[in-house]
């Protein structure tokens, strides 16, 4: 770019229109966390419906262990993310304050779920669809907003379908609202 | 160019105009992700970005990453109301 040249009202306007859309479209790493998060809930939520529903194991409810060393795994990326990062946008801060809001939430849930008569899918549910949801607003991204939006309804569903079922109901919508639209994330 | 006389003339340059959008839209930047954003080269941009800092418009953050040198630049609060300013100014020459 040159210094010198005198700007018209029009060149200005142009200039300051293409820096800041320079500045939109690096939310496509996200994917990774929908994506990770998605798999490890199918698979925990599937495994958790076999051993209670087949087998005699007294606490199926523990193979969301899992969760544990995905939460190392998913802070040791974020931290090695963060250092390739040459930008950092205010979008970034909002979409890691809401997931940690969403930790913190169904930390709450779990640990009183013996007074919630159990019911922590569904509410766990509740929670991943709001925090899905407005990470789609954020990053502007609507498969997002729709997979999150579908969790008002799966919610419900695994509330009336009982605790023996919500695992399942649970399955189905992680892949409906993290799965897809991580996928399509990924390749927007 | 008797119009332009009102436009802040430190906001009124192709790449200084560019830094301060690009800063505008994020909450910082590193020096290598402006060059490769407004296209200029290295020495221009240094240049620039001195320029802007000297008048608080920015801040500019020195430090390393690893063993190579980082330089962080961020919109400071008299920037953003420059900024802002510019495009008002802007507003009316364009009515």
């Amino acid at each position: 770019m040159k210094e010198e040249k005198e700007l018209t009202s029009t060149e200005s306007l142009e200039i300051i229109t293409r820096m800041i859309q320079q500045t939109k479209g690096n939310a496509k790493e996200g994917s990774f966390y929908f994506l990770f998060w998605g798999w490890i809930a199918v698979v925990a939520s599937l495994g958790h419906f076999y051993l209670e529903q087949f087998t005699d194991f007294e606490h199926p409810y523990m193979v969301w262990l899992i969760g544990i060393p995905g939460w190392i795994i998913t802070m040791i990326y974020g931290y090695k993310q963060s250092g390739k990062k040459r930008v950092t946008t205010y979008s970034d801060g909002l979409v890691m304050w809401t997931w940690l809001a969403f930790l913190f939430s169904i930390l709450v849930v779990i640990f009183t779920g013996s007074y919630l008569n159990f019911q922590i899918t569904a509410l766990i549910l509740l929670f991943s669809g709001m925090a899905t949801f407005i990470t789609g607003l954020i990053i502007r991204f609507n498969p997002l907003v729709i997979g999150g939006s579908s969790f008002w309804i799966f919610a419900p569903l695994a509330i009336y379908l009982g605790v023996a079922y919500a695992p399942l109901v649970m399955a189905v919508a992680v892949a409906v609202g993290y799965l897809i639209p991580g996928y399509m994330l990924r390749k927007a | 160019m008797n119009h332009f006389k009102d436009l802040d003339p430190l906001l009124h340059s192709q790449l200084r105009l560019a830094i301060m959008s690009l800063l505008m839209s994020v909450k910082s930047a590193e020096f290598v992700h402006i060059k490769e954003k407004t296209g200029a080269t290295a020495g221009n941009l240094s240049v620039q970005i001195d320029k802007l800092s000297k008048a608080d418009y920015i801040q500019v953050t020195k430090s390393f990453k690893g063993k190579k040198p980082l330089t962080t630049c961020k919109i400071t609060k008299v920037g953003i109301n420059a900024f802002e300013e510019y495009v008002n100014a802007l507003k009316q020459y364009i009515n």
